[in-house]
């Protein structure tokens, strides 16, 4: 018996290939698909909150606006650029198990992609931090720290100041802080997610658990990890750009 | 990488009108669709697979045309002569 095969009842099959399905090909399939109506409900609940950013950015444009533009834009973008790399990281590690590289390829795609996720914690922490420094943080969430940031006069280029365009309230740019911490707070929470997953998938990788017959585990993180991305590209530029360009008649 | 450096600078420019949204939008739509395409294997997957995007994207869709017919007619004129 040739390894990687197990015999059982008569049957030749891989040894990871589960007894409800007929073939290597088809568990894939079938797993891929799972993750993909996964992702879809995903997408609804994402497209919840997109909606509701949606819906108040209409009512409320300059206080979005106001609120927005003080987002640190330069820390948005190079995480942006942070998320985007390790999409591709994450993109060579399945290729290097599809293709049956020596496992250490993928072990190091697989690392550079938890680096590159856990920068991108790392950054989104800074900016929190920032926002916490700048009593930006809505309502009570934090309660010995209220929202309560200090507003600029006309003429004051204090960056850490709020400074509001005209017919801006200071509840709506609240508003938009609530949004603004739900999306990323979700985000976020999506990202240590798959930090976990990337754990996981770099332990079995180490034990030698993949091949090019029976990769499913890596492709189907791959995935997920691409959707946390994607999530993050429509997210910067509705949180961080939607008013840049307005910056300067304020 | 690049389209980040776009979407950033387009933001930048002052576009007519709503075009701004617009435009970054569309340079989102780009990049996620690159990434669904290349990175997700899509270019490769099944018509199942497919089927299942599209129908996100539909519902998606419904989900906010509902939501946005409510928000966009309250304040018109309730008809005053009906009965």
């Amino acid at each position: 018996m040739s390894e990687g095969l197990a015999t059982t009842h008569g049957a030749t099959h891989h040894s990871s290939l589960q007894h409800h399905f007929e073939n290597m090909e088809q568990q894939r399939e079938a797993g891929t698909l799972g993750m993909w109506v996964f992702l879809v409900t995903e997408i609804m609940f994402f497209g919840g909150m997109f909606l509701a950013y949606t819906l108040y950015r209409a009512q409320y444009p300059a206080a979005f606006v106001s609120a927005s533009n003080h987002l640190d834009i330069t820390l948005g973008a190079v995480n942006t650029g942070v998320l985007i790399v390790s999409s591709f990281t994450m993109a060579m590690a399945v290729w290097s198990t599809q293709v049956g590289r020596p496992k250490r390829t993928t072990i190091i795609c697989l690392i550079l992609t938890m680096i590159l996720g856990a920068t991108f914690l790392g950054i989104k922490g800074v900016e929190y931090h920032d926002k916490y420094n700048d009593h930006l943080v809505p309502g009570r969430l934090i309660p010995s720290r209220p929202f309560a940031p200090e507003v600029a006069q006309p003429g004051d280029t204090d960056k850490h100041k709020l400074h509001l365009l005209e017919g801006a309230s200071v509840q709506n740019v609240e508003l938009f802080y609530w949004i603004y911490f739900a999306m990323t707070g979700m985000h976020a929470l999506h990202m240590i997610i798959g930090l976990g997953l990337m754990t996981v998938i770099l332990i079995l990788t180490w034990r030698g658990r993949f091949s090019p017959e029976y990769h499913a585990p890596v492709e189907i993180s791959g995935l997920y990890w691409h959707f946390v991305d994607i999530i993050w590209i429509f997210l910067f530029p509705l949180l961080y750009l939607l008013g840049r360009h307005l910056e300067h008649h304020g | 990488m690049v389209g980040t450096a776009l979407t950033v600078l387009a933001a930048f420019v002052d576009f007519p009108g709503p075009l701004n949204a617009v435009v970054a939008l569309t340079i989102a739509v780009v990049k996620a669709t690159l990434v669904v395409l290349f990175f997700m294997h899509l270019r490769y997957s099944g018509r199942l697979v497919w089927l299942t995007i599209i129908s996100a994207l539909l519902w998606l869709a419904i989900m906010f045309a509902i939501t946005f017919s409510d928000y966009w007619t309250r304040q018109w004129q309730p008809p005053t002569s009906l009965f």
